[in-house]
């Protein structure tokens, strides 16, 4: 989105102070990242603390391998992943390790073991992940509360063990807690060498009493339990919120949901300012119109969703993921989709009015293309593609009903069919749709049931390409058909050359390579492809100079046999003669 | 494409196109499945059948549609409408050819049978019209299908006896119904050539596995194994039937295996709607509100469904021969004036969901099964006396409630819960037959008048039931004069 850039970001300050005590080595450890630009957007910041266990052999480097693989781990995570799904997978990923450093040693407790808690903010919301016996506490308004438990078993008044940290199982149960903020917010984090010695009154006092200051306000707080006889390492985080972020594209989903479905649209109808034009499809899925805005008199395509799913989960996240997607591909050769403004009163989404005609329609009209034109073509299609590969999203339907001509360029339409990497693993309570396109363009493997990759996209763009330079499939009608993988290696392939005279051999080579059915085969890279589609590739050259055993095996062998028959025979004549 | 109006003339328009290929289907498959109503006075003559054997022919031909609609269901999840349709279309040809040479009452009792099959049909043009029309279209496109095509069984009894009249002998009535299987077979054909599964460059998205249907609450789990039990009842109460105490038609062998084999399916079906709903015994939260559906809405639907539809389907397969017992006319005329039941479907049944959707559903499912149980008391009372004029005009009136019925049922199937528009309609058509079935039964036992009365007091039961049906909530939106669509909360 262009308004990324000048939105408003989240601020805060920050704090963090970290002392041995009257221990010989401070095992506690703790990092606060504050990223700047689309990074703090995305993933928000980080404050973190841990606390290795005294009676773990290792606690100093538990504690450090626990806080510096979070941060760095946390901020490589996909930006499609919610900041849920990534803090988890990285906890995971980490315990597990510890666990497996842990395990080096005879006796258990000697392991990695270490507690964790951390505050990520982002934009309006605070996720809390907590195991262990530090602590966050949250000052708001002269109060401050404790947002975690502690995980401890008591055995007797004086006495009392972890009952859960990271590094001393396999499983990991992570408390999560999600608070909106507020300006002004503050955030605590200890660890038990401060908390155990201080009261919570006392915690309240000396963070009042130091009002802005947050590094006096630490140092103090630390300075305070020591002088109460703390026997423990102390560490403590203050973290203030300054100004809140804006609302992000996770945030705007979030309400999108809860949005009713518009009714059936008619010519005139207004909805929220926009006004029907025309209707331009209307599918069992969802419906087309053009509409215009009252008053910057702005045109634009609104989709909205069939009521045929009015109460269908599934089909409403795809329909909300489609918005978010366009919103997150910026390239001239990919549809963009138009702000709506502030006040959406209905589920719908909009997008870049384009002229057309739809590559479909060129194909009407002029049944092929020209080699030069196709090629340009080609080039700029695969610039669109790679905008959606590196958002890790595969379009998924690319055919040439969904490429349109804007001017001289093609235009990607269409993100209903969009696969994004991560958001399918998030666990839902539904099943989640899966597109598999159209079946005259889609990749073989997405009918045998084989992992879908950016090859996929690769496959479909060169039918279209093809049927660009030929005005036919390149495996014919049987295509459709096809459904085992027997099948799809029985399809023969017609070279476009056979078809369209000005194609050229190694033209019709790059093509072919793209059009394998198995996608172990097809160009590792589209930038490749695309070198190939513009300049002679000499192995594709002598396409029919190879050898028949290559080109047809199974006439090759068919032809042995046979010969062999012939001969057997006619040893056989001869020796009984 | 532009307004939610059909224009049903522009055939340059595929989806157009694609309903006119499907209710013809429909409607073929209609006349088969319904040609033997209007000439079984001549087939009775032929094979010198009694009363009670030609009620079992009745019977059989509804029994078989039965379970057909979940298998018909299942094949088209995995071949798709257009090979489904050809293919029950071409095998049902054969089997009208079977019929129509038959040499025994064995051989009509097991063709007959067989052609239950084709009455499955419905289930393949559902499926096929949804996935051309869009939402704002469907509906009326459906009541097109539904309606056209229910018009077959009208047409067989209109034109058949005439055919066999023209066939000559006593012996027309089998190149008649070996006629309506060369139809058959002949579009059986042209529609595989013709007919496209989906629109041509549709995204095709994975088919949902279908087993069993999803409810939202255990109470609503039992309510529903419940109301699976009368579907059971309906068939091992045929099977008793066709038994040795009754038309020894089965051994008592078989009449056994039978039974069996139904409890068996029993016990596959509860095995295939637990595992759709496990989830409601395994995860103690509860669903969302807005996720959940009442399964008594659908319980009392199916009720309807199987008063209206199922008695529509009993009355269409006694009636020609009851107006040539009454009144003493000839095949052509009993069949004529007979066909005024179905000739109501044209507009009644698309008209009874218009009306439904127009003055809302509960208060017009009321007045219709009020006036359908009228209308069928008035008929029970027919007899010689009668002017035959009014007793037609009779069944017309009653037949209208009756289809109004079928199609305010319909209208309100896709607003119980949306994304399972197919399966709540698969249920509610399954009783229909389960009806048909019963009302058909009950007739093998009594004379025509008290089955009038049964369907009559039947309807007054599902009367009440309809009382517990509750109007379905949610946004209404509503434009504005300048065209601005805002929301209203619905309570």
């Amino acid at each position: 989105m262009a308004i990324e850039n000048t939105k408003q970001q989240l601020r805060v300050s920050a704090a963090q102070f970290s002392s041995a005590g009257v221990k010989p080595q401070n095992e506690d450890s703790m990092a606060i990242k504050i990223p700047d630009g689309s990074l703090l957007n995305r993933k928000g910041i980080v404050v973190a603390i841990a606390d290795g266990v005294s009676a773990a052999e290792a606690g100093r480097e538990a504690s450090e391998i626990a806080i510096t693989g979070f941060v760095n781990d946390y901020y490589s995570t996909p930006d499609s992943w919610s900041v849920k799904q990534s803090a988890h997978k990285v906890l995971t990923a980490l315990n597990r390790w510890l666990f497996g450093q842990g395990q080096r040693y005879l006796e258990a407790e000697k392991g990695y073991v270490t507690t964790f808690s951390c505050v990520i903010l982002k934009s309006r919301s605070a996720y809390i992940f907590h195991v262990g016996d530090s602590r966050v506490w949250r000052l708001r308004e002269g109060t401050l509360e404790q947002m975690t438990r502690d995980h401890t078993a008591r055995i007797s008044a004086s006495q009392s063990y972890l009952s859960r940290a990271l590094g001393i199982d396999l499983n990991l149960d992570v408390d999560l807690k999600v608070v909106d903020i507020e300006p002004g917010d503050c955030f605590l984090l200890t660890t038990d060498g401060v908390h155990e010695f201080l009261s919570q009154r006392e915690l309240l006092q000396t963070l009042q009493a130091q009002g802005d200051n947050l590094q006096a306000a630490v140092e103090t707080l630390v300075q305070q339990a020591l002088d109460n006889q703390s026997t423990d390492n102390l560490t403590c985080q203050l973290v203030q919120v300054e100004q809140l972020g804006q609302e992000t594209n996770e945030d705007v989903l979030q309400t999108l949901r809860q949005l009713p479905f518009p009714p059936e649209l008619e010519v005139g109808f207004k909805l929220d300012g926009w006004c029907v034009l025309e209707q331009i499809h209307a599918s069992q899925r969802s419906q087309l119109y053009r509409v215009r805005h009252e008053v910057s008199g702005q045109v634009a395509v609104m989709k909205t969703p069939s009521v045929n799913y009015v109460d269908n989960v599934a089909y409403i996240e795809r329909f909300i993921m489609e918005e978010w997607v366009g919103r997150r591909i910026d390239s001239p050769y990919v549809v963009k989709v138009v702000d709506a403004g502030p006040s959406r009163r209905f589920l719908y989404y909009l997008t870049e009015d384009l002229p057309g005609p739809t590559l479909a329609k060129l194909l009407q009209q002029q049944h092929t293309l020209d080699v030069p034109a196709v090629v340009g073509l080609a080039e700029k299609l695969v610039q669109g593609l790679r905008a959606f590969h590196r958002r890790e999203t595969l379009h998924q339907d690319i055919k040439p009903d969904n490429i349109v001509m804007k001017g001289d360029d093609p235009v990607i339409i269409d993100f209903g069919s969009v696969y994004v990497a991560g958001v399918d693993e998030i666990a839902t309570s539904f099943e989640r749709e899966h597109a598999l396109g159209t079946l005259d363009y889609s990749a073989p493997e997405y009918r045998l049931q084989r992992p879908r990759s950016e090859r996929s996209d690769q496959f479909s763009l060169a039918v279209v390409l093809y049927e660009l330079l030929t005005g036919k499939h390149p495996f014919g009608e049987a295509f459709q058909k096809a459904g085992t993988a027997a099948e799809f290696l029985d399809l023969k392939y017609t070279p476009a050359y056979r078809r369209n005279p000005m194609v050229p051999l190694w033209l019709d080579g790059a093509l072919r390579k793209a059009l394998q059915t198995n996608a172990e085969l097809r160009y590792d890279s589209l930038s490749e492809w695309v070198h190939d589609l513009k300049h002679p590739n000499p192995a594709f050259l002598k396409v029919e100079q190879r050898p028949l055993l290559e080109r047809d095996p199974a006439r090759f062998w068919r032809w042995v046999a046979l010969t062999l028959l012939v001969t057997n025979l006619l040893t056989l004549g001869l020796w009984l003669k | 494409m532009s307004s939610g109006k059909l224009n049903l003339l522009d055939f340059s328009n595929p989806s157009i196109r694609t309903l006119h290929l499907t209710w013809v289907a429909f409607f073929i498959t209609f006349v088969v499945w319904f040609s033997h109503a209007p000439l079984l006075a001549a087939i009775k003559e032929t094979f010198d059948l009694s009363q009670q054997q030609v009620k079992a022919l009745m019977i059989l031909n509804v029994a078989l549609t039965i379970p057909a609609r979940i298998i018909i269901g299942i094949l088209v999840d995995k071949f798709g409408p257009r090979h489904v349709y050809s293919g029950l279309l071409v095998l049902s040809s054969f089997v009208c050819f079977l019929f129509a040479s038959s040499t025994s009452y064995e051989m009509l009792a097991l063709s007959r049978f067989l052609l239950g099959f084709v009455g499955a049909g419905f289930v393949i043009g559902i499926r096929l019209v949804g996935e051309w029309f869009p939402a704002k279209q469907v509906g009326l496109a459906e009541g097109v299908y539904g309606g056209w095509g229910n018009f077959g069984s009208a047409a067989a009894a209109m034109t058949l006896p005439t055919v066999a009249l023209l066939y000559g002998g006593p012996e027309g009535w089998r190149y008649a119904i070996a006629s309506t299987g060369v139809i058959a077979l002949v579009y059986g054909m042209f529609f595989y050539f013709k007919a496209r599964n989906t629109p041509k460059g549709s995204t095709y998205f994975k088919p949902k596995k279908s087993g069993g249907l999803e409810v939202s609450s255990k109470k609503d789990f039992y309510f529903y194994l419940g109301m699976n039990i009368p579907m059971y009842i309906a068939l091992a109460v045929l099977t008793w039937k066709l038994g040795p105490e009754n038309l020894k038609l089965l051994t008592a062998g078989a009449a056994t295996a039978l039974w069996i084999g139904l409890a068996v399916l029993f016990v596959f079906q509860v095995t295939q709607i637990y595992k759709v709903n496990s989830h409601l015994f395994t995860d103690p939260q509860p669903e969302s509100p807005q996720q959940g559906y009442k399964f008594k809405q659908v319980a009392v639907l199916d009720w309807a469904y199987f008063v209206t539809f199922g008695s529509e389907l009993a009355v269409v397969s006694m009636l020609p021969l009851f107006f040539m017992d009454t009144f003493g006319l000839d095949a052509v005329k009993a069949g004529l004036l007979a066909s005024g039941f179905a000739f109501m479907n044209l507009a009644a049944r698309p008209g009874g969901g218009w009306i439904s959707d127009k003055f809302g559903r509960k208060k017009t499912m009321s007045i219709l099964i009020a006036g359908l149980a009228v209308g069928y008391l008035v008929l029970s009372q027919i007899d010689a006396g009668w002017w035959i004029w009014v007793a037609v005009v009779a069944t017309m009136c009653c037949s209208f409630f009756v289809q109004a019925g079928e199609g305010a049922v319909f209208a309100m199937v896709p607003l119980v819960q949306r994304r399972m528009t197919g399966q709540i309609a698969g249920m509610a058509g399954a009783y229909g037959n389960v009806g048909a079935v019963t009302f058909l039964t009950v007739l093998s036992f009594v004379d025509a008048s008290t089955f009038f009365m049964v369907i009559a007091a039947c309807a007054g039961a599902v009367f009440v039931l309809v009382q517990f049906l509750e109007e379905p909530e949610g946004h209404m939106t509503e434009v504005l004069p300048d065209g601005t669509v805002q929301l209203i909360e619905v309570s």
